[in-house]
């Protein structure tokens, strides 16, 4: 979509034209429901999630400056409502960390090569069938690329619990990516 | 077989969305929308009350303070025709002399009807109303005879408390012109064809009504030294009913029924349906009303009643869930008592038409029909698992339950007929007892409560609060 284009969009969706929002919608859905894929369990959450995400961009498009990064600023939006939607969910969850997450630093190399080779779909899928919170760290840390002490300030967890979460994750996508080796091995 | 780096391919990952998926969100924007545009409608409803109110009190007071005696136009519009001539026969027992020829007299009794016209706008204390009746004069004979006895004669005097006419009017009410104090007569002096008003306040044996004035049109014939006053059209009478105002207050108790309706969603989760706790439901509330109330018995008046209505819908979940973290699946089971207190405040404002019965001294029965729409807001509900107010939780805490109440249709109208039992309390204070069966046009409430799983539903049930039933409502009328 031109850069013109997208603007004309925008100015419309703030008069509420629905047609504008149809199309602002298509566009933003296509970029950025990997966004919210991420950070839920399932096609059919993520496009839940991505809709509350959408109802707020529709909602508070009159404060965004037209002529800036869109695509920024609705994937803000989408991740925190994702980490909203996962608190939600998991408001009454108490996760002890341990005190030690020196383990974590391990096996970094050796599952992000493994991520390398496996296709796109598949390492979607696997993330998807993380847990919320685990799932929610490795996306922001490994993916979106926040530090754990940004994660902290975002979400709410202790610093050493976001930490432990990350490791918590690849250690899961790790075990997954080995039984897969194993199908593919038995085949 | 490297596919490159998986961070970017998993921050690009495109998909193209499907049709149903703007059609989800176009929905979710309607339903925004719809909630945007709601405080207006309720504003719109309450403000539409207030003028009713406003103009139903400013046209009672207008009806209290209007001239109680309208001209005494010749309207022949509203005289019926057909009516046949009856001469008034002459009878020298009754014959009434002109009592005073002096011009001055007619002035005096000019003077005197506007004075009528004063005083009785209130009767006993209360107001009175006008209401135009023809009637017809039975008999001749009833009607006094007067007798001029002189040619310029300018005003009739007539001698109180003698009968001039007896009418059945339309809706049974007889009444007896017994009364008669003062008269007018046209001052030009009674010609042929001349129309001659007569007021005459005029008691009703009854006492229901009374006849504050009526006109005569006649046809003036002079035969020596009497005069013989022929009824040519129809006599037109107006009648003054006497009615008041009151302020009633009452508590009143219903009784809806909560019922299980339609479900047609097959549950996924838990095979129960959620079925209510109890099937009637008892709905409190209190009842403000304003009216208007006629000797006849009848009564009009327009008010609002606020109920409150609390209903619990519960369900037993047995299931075994599958809780998947990874390529690792925990079975887990799940046994929970879980019910939905759902709460709500009805006002229903309403008409109400009543028409009561002495049957002792101070006390009447009576029959009431009202009708009225309802109006139901939701207020904060209840979520029960077990003993405490938590979201449902599995023993891992990993699932959390939820539920959510989609409400399909709130407001509806609904009739009331019913009887009364009164007595009077306290001077012309009322307490009364109504015994009703009120019917409800669609359902009280009408919704869907879902149980969700992580924010979404796992099993939906249609359920239906019906304001059809019997009403006991205890009021005071002031």
């Amino acid at each position: 979509m031109e850069i013109h284009e997208l603007n004309d969009i925008l100015s419309r969706c703030i008069r509420q034209d629905r047609l504008a929002q149809e199309k602002l919608y298509n566009y933003t859905y296509q970029k950025l429901i990997g966004t919210a894929m991420r950070y839920t369990k399932s096609r059919e959450d993520a496009k839940w999630v991505f809709n509350l995400a959408m109802m707020k961009v529709y909602k508070n498009i009159e404060k965004f400056k037209i002529g800036t990064n869109y695509l920024g600023w609705s994937n803000d939006i989408l991740i925190k409502t994702s980490i909203d939607n996962i608190r939600k969910n998991t408001r009454h969850q108490r996760i002890m960390a341990p005190v030690d997450s020196s383990f974590v630093e391990g096996n970094k190399v050796t599952l992000n090569e493994a991520l390398d080779t496996l296709a796109t779909e598949k390492i979607m899928e696997m993330v998807q069938r993380l847990g919320e919170k685990e799932r929610m760290v490795f996306s922001l840390y490994v993916v979106d690329g926040y530090k754990h002490k940004e994660i902290a300030e975002l979400t709410g967890l202790n610093l050493n619990t976001s930490k432990w979460l990350l490791g918590k994750a690849k250690k899961e996508l790790k075990e997954m990516i080995g039984r897969l080796n194993e199908i593919r091995l038995s085949k | 077989m490297k596919q490159g780096d998986f961070r970017e391919r998993l921050k690009n990952y495109s998909e193209e969305p499907s049709d149903s998926d703007w059609t989800k969100m176009a929905q979710l924007l309607d339903m925004s929308e719809k909630k945007k545009r709601r405080p207006f409608f309720w504003k719109f409803i309450g403000a539409a009350m207030l003028i009713g109110v406003l103009i139903g009190g400013a046209l009672f007071i207008k009806i209290e303070k209007a001239p109680v005696i309208l001209p005494q136009n010749d309207n022949k519009k509203s005289v019926v025709t057909g009516f046949s001539e009856s001469n008034i026969a002459n009878k020298a027992n009754n014959a009434i002399p002109l009592t005073d020829p002096n011009p001055s007299a007619l002035n005096n009794n000019i003077d005197s009807d506007n004075e009528l016209k004063d005083n009785d706008e209130e009767l006993n204390g209360k107001n009175l109303i006008e209401k135009t009746e023809s009637f017809e004069v039975k008999k001749s004979s009833n009607t006094q005879e007067f007798i001029k006895n002189n040619r310029e004669n300018k005003s009739i005097e007539i001698i109180p408390s003698i009968p001039l006419a007896k009418a059945n009017f339309g809706n049974n009410i007889n009444f007896s012109i017994s009364k008669v104090t003062k008269a007018a007569a046209n001052p030009k002096g009674l010609i042929n064809s001349e129309v001659v008003a007569i007021k005459a306040p005029v008691l009703n044996l009854n006492g229901l009504s009374t006849i504050k004035s009526y006109k005569l049109f006649v046809l003036n014939e002079r035969a020596e030294e009497k005069l013989t006053l022929n009824f040519s059209e129809k006599p037109e009478v107006k009648i003054y009913e006497t009615a008041s105002n009151y302020f009633s207050v009452g508590i009143a108790a219903s009784f809806p029924k909560v019922i299980a309706a339609d479900n047609t969603s097959e549950p996924i989760l838990a095979k129960q349906n959620f079925v209510p706790i109890q099937n009637t439901i008892p709905n409190l509330g209190i009842e403000l009303g304003f009216g208007r109330k006629w000797d006849s018995g009848f009564s009009l008046e327009i008010g609002a009643r606020t109920s409150y209505l609390q209903y619990r819908l519960s369900k037993v979940i047995k299931a075994k869930l599958a809780e998947s973290s990874g390529l690792f699946v925990d079975e887990l089971t799940l046994n929970e008592d879980v019910s939905r207190i759902n709460r709500n405040l009805i006002l229903s404002p309403y008409i109400r038409a009543g028409y009561d019965w002495k049957v002792f001294k101070n006390s009447f029965v009576g029959i009431f029909g009202a009708i009225g729409p309802n109006f139901v807001f939701d207020l904060p509900s209840s979520d029960l698992v077990g003993l405490s107010n938590l979201d449902l939780t599995t023993s891992n805490e990993a699932d959390s339950f939820s539920f959510s109440d989609i409400t399909e249709s709130k407001n509806n109208y609904e009739a009331e007929f019913g009887i009364t039992l009164g007595q009077k309390v306290l001077g012309t204070s009322q307490m009364t007892m109504h015994f009703s069966y009120g019917l409800t046009f669609g359902n009280l409430v009408k919704g869907t409560v879902s149980l969700n799983r992580d924010f979404q539903s796992i099993n939906s049930d249609n359920y239906e609060v019906n304001g059809n039933g019997l009403r006991f409502k205890l009021r005071y009328y002031l």
